[in-house]
């Protein structure tokens, strides 16, 4: 069974994702060289077939709050008649989305640990 | 489809119209709005589309200014610690330990108040006009809004020397006072001298 599961909305799910808005967000320029904030919410999208719907309420709060930790650089070019701000990692970037996705990976671990107790001891 | 010039324009009076006043707020709002607008549904009118988008637009400058603002303060902070364990300003603190003592075994109480003063003030002074140099440029972005309150708790040592003045008389009071005055003021200067050239290079792009 698939729910959608929107940032910023009422369903009670979307909290177990709130959390991950950064690491999302870093994972994703992780493994692009810079993305610009509407990218980056279809790119989401996209990977996710519609599952994940990140609001441009939630993400550019995100984008700011990195940047001013240093953990975004920004880069503004002309792109279709208008100035486009594209974000990348800095090298603390870099550092911060190593240890985040290390820190995820073992919380994964940890819940299917927990889900299916039976399993991990076999 | 991708919009014209025209409407570019339109997107950008708009938010001109909901006083979305900084340059580089607006940047990246229009071309979110724009992106957005032309990967939707094409019979919709631009008009509505914004309209639709008032509360995102409203929210994005409030929370962005926020951001910014803490963000300087953590900063600020962050280069006060950084004289307590990086070698090259620890060297500088313990040099100012030694100074700070040094003259106020040297001189009378009146002197060194003098001369905390005229230091804090110098600094001051500098910041008010790193922070009013380039005031054409700064008025345009948020981002230098909140620059010279990174000075504020700085600031606080100089506006308080008067209150602090019965306790100033007590000489470990007095050291302790002006050794973390100067630091708190130095440390905010750095920063503010570091923010404003990080934003006079990134205004060449949107100015």
């Amino acid at each position: 069974m698939h729910k959608k599961i929107m940032y910023v909305c009422n369903m009670a799910n979307s909290k177990l994702y709130k959390g991950s808005l950064t690491t999302i967000i870093l994972k994703l320029l992780n493994e692009s060289e810079k993305m610009y904030g509407y990218e980056m919410t279809q790119k989401v999208k996209a990977i996710t077939k519609g599952e994940l719907n990140i609001t441009e309420g939630a993400l550019y709060p995100a984008l700011h709050k990195l940047e001013a930790e240093g953990l975004l650089d920004v880069e503004v070019k002309k792109v279709d008649n208008r100035l486009r701000k594209y974000y990348k990692l800095t090298e603390k970037g870099n550092k911060e989305t190593v240890s985040k996705l290390e820190e995820l990976k073992d919380y994964i671990k940890t819940m299917e640990t927990f889900m299916n107790p039976k399993l991990s001891l076999d | 489809m991708k919009l014209s010039q025209k409407q570019i324009n339109q997107i950008d009076n708009y938010l001109i119209k909901l006083k979305v006043k900084y340059v580089d707020v607006r940047l990246e709002l229009i071309d979110h709005l724009a992106s957005d607008f032309e990967a939707s549904n094409k019979n919709q009118q631009l008009e509505d589309y914004l309209k639709s988008k008032i509360d995102f637009i409203q929210d994005f400058e409030k929370k962005r200014q926020k951001t910014i603002h803490w963000s300087y303060q953590r900063e600020m902070w962050r280069r006060l610690a950084m004289f307590f364990y990086m070698p090259n300003y620890m060297l500088f603190t313990i040099m100012l330990g030694f100074l700070v003592y040094w003259m106020q075994k040297l001189q009378p109480n009146k002197t060194s108040i003098i001369v905390i003063v005229v230091s804090l003030s110098t600094i001051h002074f500098w910041a008010l006009i790193a922070g009013y140099s380039h005031h054409k440029t700064f008025k345009k972005l948020q981002m230098a809004q909140p620059l010279y309150s990174i000075m504020a708790l700085p600031s606080l040592f100089l506006y308080s020397m008067g209150a602090a003045k019965p306790w100033l008389e007590n000489q470990y009071f007095f050291i302790t006072f002006w050794f973390f005055a100067v630091l708190f003021n130095i440390a905010g200067a750095i920063e503010l001298r570091n923010k404003k050239n990080k934003i006079l290079e990134y205004s060449k792009n949107i100015i």
